[in-house]
């Protein structure tokens, strides 16, 4: 159903049927000992043009509801005196909200708030990626451009040996920077002399600038 | 003291470790000289320099031995080659100073000229050292399997320097050099630091570079890897001052990047 024909949900149903900013409902129960509350799901989603269901359970003599005015809304019947079954209704995607109190010898409950999220479902999040560790360091650079301080990183044969990751110093001219898209990379780390850390299967794990020290490279790759 | 002898060819030769070594660097060619980039890297300040030591990471495995041939052009710069691939990660090699050698030599074993050992590893590179040993040093020796490796271990980047501080600074950046000494009776007499006798002269032996160190005195000197075996100063090495540098026709390059060896690819990116 893309659009409910409210006056005809209306007479079916027997019940009110409002388009409203705010609806107020009204119900003297009788007293008990408990306290007074008021039960609503946290969230609910739904299409556009389809029918939302929410049932509000409260204890209290009163309880007050309201519901974004984009939202038509219409109760059911539910033979049991403390809930309140809705069906709602959006047809623009958006959030809305559905806030209910009750009241009770004279004092308030909270407030509840049901969150009615209105569109496309989004998909599902992908899985996070299984944990890939560091198989190569690539590092790119302009070698007619490389600092002392660069040279200190990059010089310090013991320390890449230690590493226990295979590692390559690539000028930015060498042939394979282009032809493994080194290139393309390096560019997202903001300039060369640039660091890239890749899983053995290629995948870009992180792309930064060269570090300063070779203490910053080893907690970079993690070991 | 080990003294130099003449050779009947001209050239002359001194003895290390029970063998003559032909001191057989040829006189820089000014056209081809000039060929080759200009210092073409940050300039370090001297009073930034820090001491290189490369003797560790660079052990007896890296001393070459061209023997009793004239060819200390290709062994230098192979020896140089070889320690670019490794500081840029690449497996070490033992590389061939032998093949290049045989390429700029011109059928003759009379020598060669430094500058041409950078125009050889740039365009064919050179092979490891099992695939032609130090005694094939003539192109009709070596075998197409040889030239075929080749194109594996070739320069990408040099550029000349002129003088010791631009030297120096070369090294202190990461790069290798090749260039040349003056060997005459002193050469071979190292003193209490290692450094190599001082010998005037216009250069008869290429030589490759590899770290920098500060003597006690203050002095800089540059570390030098030769090709003579282990049995050469210091488990085949000296170290050699800004005089011995300074004093012979500028020949000298500093390798800056090798090409990566297309048989021991790291993986392209995938996103």
């Amino acid at each position: 159903m893309s659009r409910l024909d409210r006056g005809r949900a209306t007479w079916f149903l027997g019940h009110i049927m409002k388009r409203i900013s705010s609806l107020s409902l009204t119900f003297l129960l009788a007293t008990t000992a408990s306290a007074q509350s008021v039960k609503l799901p946290d969230a609910v989603a739904v299409a556009p043009g389809r029918l939302a269901a929410v049932t509000v359970e409260y204890d209290g003599d009163d309880l007050r509801w309201r519901v974004s005015s984009d939202l038509d809304v219409f109760r059911e019947f539910d033979p049991d005196p403390r809930k309140i079954r809705l069906r709602l209704i959006g047809y623009a995607p958006g959030r809305y909200e559905l806030t209910a109190v009750a009241c009770k010898g004279g004092k308030l409950s909270d407030f509840a708030v049901c969150v009615i999220t209105v569109g496309v479902p989004a998909p599902p999040p992908p899985p996070p990626p299984p944990s890939q560790k560091v198989a190569w360091v690539i590092v790119v650079e302009e070698t007619a451009e490389r600092t002392p301080q660069t040279a200190r990183v990059l010089g310090d044969l013991a320390f890449w040996v230690r590493l226990g990751v295979p590692w390559r110093v690539y000028d930015k001219d060498d042939p394979v920077v282009k032809s493994n898209h080194y290139d393309v990379t390096a560019g997202r780390a903001g300039g060369l002399p640039a660091m890239l850390l890749l899983s053995d299967a290629g995948d870009v794990l992180k792309a930064i600038k060269l570090p300063a020290t070779t203490d910053e490279v080893r907690k970079e790759v993690g070991r | 003291m080990n003294a130099i002898i003449t050779l009947p060819n001209g050239l002359e030769a001194v003895e290390v470790g029970g063998v003559y070594r032909v001191l057989a660097k040829l006189p820089p060619d000014v056209h081809k000289r000039a060929a080759i980039p200009r210092f073409a890297a940050p300039m370090v300040d001297p009073k930034d320099w820090i001491e290189i030591d490369r003797r560790s990471d660079f052990g007896d495995n890296y001393i070459l031995d061209q023997k009793s041939h004239g060819s200390c052009t290709g062994f230098a710069s192979a020896g140089a080659l070889m320690r670019a691939r490794v500081l840029e990660g690449m497996a070490f090699v033992r590389l061939s100073g032998a093949y290049t050698y045989a390429w700029i030599n011109g059928g003759r074993d009379d020598g060669a000229i430094i500058s041409d050992t950078l125009t050889s590893l740039q365009q064919h590179g050179t092979c490891p050292e099992t695939e032609c040993p130090w005694d094939t040093i003539y192109r009709s020796e070596i075998p197409a399997s040889a030239d075929r490796s080749a194109g594996r271990f070739k320069i990408l980047e040099a550029y000349r320097v002129d003088r010791f501080d631009e030297l120096v600074s070369g090294l202190l950046l990461g790069f290798v050099g090749v260039g040349a000494v003056q060997v005459g009776n002193a050469f071979t007499d190292l003193d209490a630091d290692g450094v190599a006798g001082f010998d005037r002269g216009p250069g008869n032996h290429a030589v490759c570079f590899d770290g920098v160190r500060r003597l006690a005195s203050g002095e800089w000197v540059v570390d030098l890897p030769n090709s003579w075996g282990l049995e050469f100063g210091r488990r085949g090495r000296c170290y050699i001052t800004r005089r011995h540098i300074e004093s012979v026709e500028q020949d000298c390059y500093l390798i800056r990047a090798a090409t990566s060896d297309p048989q021991d690819p790291p993986p392209p990116t995938r996103n």
